[in-house]
């Protein structure tokens, strides 16, 4: 998805543009990072990646379904900031969301 | 070195005794349970576990290790202290993955509170073990 900044008919002043221009900066840089553990390592390729514009858990899921098919074949929990969380929340600039096969400790 | 209940490879006779040595200023307690998990050499489909690869999510271990440690103790009041270290990375058949030490007042709950960790451990720390084979495969496993 593409973010337009464009200057809105009828404002004037440099503090309402630089308003808009962060804002829009802000919108721009909206990034979360997602952890992959176990055998998501391998499905995936990697242990970590950055994405963008991501509004939920839900739509992270999808993501990375698009991103990843094989990992549908496993199952996870999932974690928000450290969290487990069991249900779908809003996601925020700089979450860190964890993918986490069954634990396997001791 | 120990950080944050993880250390980079087997858990070494040298760590384990650093906390042996420390029970003699444990003066409360009169029971001290030790639990030593260890690397099995399995045999799977003719293939040989030579080491098992572990991993884990250390920002989440510690707060699930402190939250393990704070439940032992409220439920085995005559409990004074749970410590816990577990491996990270590569530790090979026979060497040592986890040690858990509990004191208590006495050996009942010393030998209970002790058990109960290491469940807690199994069922609720996020750490990943890949078995590592003499063929040069590898396979995920997960706890039962």
């Amino acid at each position: 998805m593409a973010y337009v900044c464009r200057t809105i008919g009828g404002m004037r002043g440099r503090t309402r543009r630089v308003w808009e221009y962060e804002r829009c900066i802000n919108t721009l840089i909206m990034e979360i990072k997602v952890l992959f553990f176990g055998v998501l390592t391998d499905v995936t390729g990697t242990i970590i990646k950055n994405y963008r514009d991501v509004k939920s858990i839900a739509d992270l899921k999808l993501r990375i379904q698009d991103d990843y098919p094989g990992v549908v074949h496993y199952s996870f929990r999932i974690s928000l900031n450290n969290v487990l969380i069991d249900s779908d929340r809003l996601l925020n600039d700089g979450d860190e969301i964890a993918l986490m096969p069954p634990f396997a400790g001791g | 070195m120990v950080t944050n209940y993880l250390i980079n490879g087997p858990v070494t006779l040298s760590v384990i005794s650093l906390y042996i040595e420390k029970i003699s200023e444990k003066t409360d307690s009169g029971g001290h349970s030790v639990f030593l998990g260890q690397v099995r050499a399995d045999k799977i489909n003719e293939k040989k576990v030579m080491a098992i690869e572990y991993s884990a999510y250390e920002v989440m271990v510690r707060a699930e290790a402190d939250k393990i440690k704070e439940a032992v103790l409220s439920e085995f009041s005559d409990t004074k202290s749970v410590d816990i270290v577990h491996s990270t990375g590569i530790v090979k058949a026979g060497e040592i993955s986890l040690f858990v030490l509990v004191s208590a007042g006495h050996r009942e709950q010393a030998i209970q509170a002790c058990a109960k960790t290491v469940e807690l451990i199994k069922e609720k720390l996020p750490v990943w073990k890949k078995e590592l084979f003499d063929d040069d495969s590898h396979e995920w496993r997960q706890n039962h």
